[in-house]
């Protein structure tokens, strides 16, 4: 019954050792099942078990069979009774790490919501000298940017050589070059990460439902998780934790930083593209990396 | 809820089956402890069992089941903590020298307030890290009955501490970031 998307997330995770599969796996633990969807974890399940390779088959029967049976003689019942241990009333979706939310609003509906929350109880803010730029919505748990454009399907046309600059950091190569694949200007990218993460990182690709790029660096119990995407009609979701949004503006960007937990998250706009890099940094961290978008021009 | 058939328990043996080694060597890293991962395993077939419909119309079985999982470890985690902070809500005022030790008369830390079941029940799990079923096993009753033995400690405390625990929890949660803009244009 497995499918064929996990053989390909198989062979890309065996590429990594046993600390660092280990590693993705508590760190999509600590940030609530966000990093991994259920396949890529699944994926690294396998090859974990591929590449310890340990006990006989026999004995790992056996303890299913005794699991089995335990479940039977004992957990059962609970079903029967309609019953949990733990009450788990399981949310139809456990949001990944990005959700999708069909645009209902139009631009002019979506700037009169904008002023309605502000006066409500949701915690929300908006900074910025542009507020047309775009909106940044968010309450308790989480935080979204609201595209406030069309996408603009033809810039593509636009771009040139001068958006792909090389990068000089050897760690980077492989993020501007898969970005440069899909036409994402590499000047959006950062040009410094910690020392910390001096791995080559896992960089994957996607083409629907958002076209983009997310690349991972993983340093022993670390993660820095870069995101690059077109812009869609549709929102972006970020779950976040209650401590409260702040920002930062650069050159007519606002870059949105919030804490997610154990992990921290920077998120911004800019044309047709929104990006986002999370992991295990601090506040300092992160703006330094921001910073660094800039140290090339 | 419709009772399983013969095949409806066949599919979810075959899933159980398929999956368990995967699902419980999950289950074990994040929870650290084997009964417990063993029991997150269980009740991940539970819930299963319970949306079966929902679980037979997914397109993706595996993956539902493994986003299943992962929420119950999520859960059971919380239980442990809520146990234990229920417990050492204020242990400098409680004077406790070592908040891991088991206390024979708990009743002296907590005002006579707390029964010693309680205090077993809640330490039990929240501290040891004993599984539902590892509790019931050693007090000679079913699963069932554990878990309302459980859920009726949790109760009793709660009502008990309530005031106390919403006030460390506020003061806890209470470190937040302040807002701050910086501009750089």
């Amino acid at each position: 019954m497995q499918s064929e998307n996990r053989d390909a997330l198989k062979e890309r995770f065996a590429h990594l050792d046993l600390a660092q599969l280990e590693e993705l796996l508590r760190q999509d633990w600590l940030a609530d099942s966000n990093n991994l969807t259920a396949e890529q974890t699944l994926a690294i399940l396998e090859v974990i078990e591929e590449k310890k390779s340990s006990g006989l088959n026999e004995d790992r029967e056996a303890e299913v069979a005794a699991a089995w049976q335990s479940f039977k003689h004992h957990y059962l019942p609970l079903v029967e009774a309609d019953e949990t241990l733990y009450g788990a009333t399981i949310r139809k979706t456990k949001s990944t790490k990005r959700c999708f939310i069909p645009p209902r609003l139009s631009w002019a509906a979506a700037i009169i919501v904008v002023f309605i929350l502000s006066t409500s109880v949701f915690a929300y803010q908006v900074y910025g000298y542009n507020i047309f730029e775009n909106i940044a919505q968010w309450t308790a748990e989480i935080f979204r940017l609201k595209a406030p454009v069309e996408p603009n399907d033809n810039l593509n046309e636009n771009l040139g050589e001068d958006l792909f600059p090389d990068a000089s950091d050897p760690r980077l190569q492989p993020v501007y070059a898969t970005m440069k694949e899909l036409e994402i200007p590499t000047t959006l990218a950062p040009t410094w990460i910690p020392e910390r993460f001096d791995g080559h990182p896992i960089v994957e690709t996607s083409t629907t439902p958002f076209k983009g790029v997310i690349s991972a660096f993983i340093h022993e119990s670390e993660t820095l998780m870069l995101s690059f995407d077109y812009l869609t009609k549709a929102d972006t979701i970020y779950e976040k934790d209650d401590s409260l949004v702040t920002s930062l503006r650069i050159n007519g960007v606002t870059y949105y930083f919030m804490s997610n937990n154990a992990q921290n998250r920077v998120v911004w706009s800019v044309d047709q593209f929104e990006c986002s890099i999370n992991g295990t940094v601090t506040y300092e961290e992160l703006e330094q990396i921001v910073l660094s978008i800039y140290e090339r021009r | 809820m419709k009772k399983l058939t013969a095949s409806d328990m066949e599919y979810i043996e075959g899933l159980y089956r398929e999956m368990y080694t995967l699902l419980f060597s999950y289950a074990k890293r994040v929870l650290q402890k084997e009964a417990l991962a063993e029991e997150a395993v269980q009740e991940t077939f539970v819930t299963a069992c319970q949306r079966l419909d929902s679980i037979k119309s997914s397109p993706n079985p595996q993956g539902w089941i493994m986003n299943t999982l992962k929420y119950i470890t999520r859960r059971i985690q919380e239980a442990r903590n809520l146990h234990s902070r229920y417990l050492f809500l204020d242990e400098s005022a409680l004077n406790i020298p070592d908040p891991t030790a088991h206390y024979k008369d708990p009743a002296l830390l907590y005002d006579g307030l707390v029964s010693q079941e309680d205090y077993y029940l809640l330490s039990r799990t929240g501290i040891d890290g004993c599984s539902t079923l590892e509790l019931a096993k050693e007090l000679g009753i079913s699963l069932a009955a554990c878990r309302k033995r459980i859920q009726r400690a949790r109760e009793r405390f709660r009502a008990q501490y309530g005031r106390e625990y919403k006030k460390k929890e506020k003061a806890r949660l209470g470190v937040t970031k302040k807002t701050q803009s910086r501009i750089y244009d």
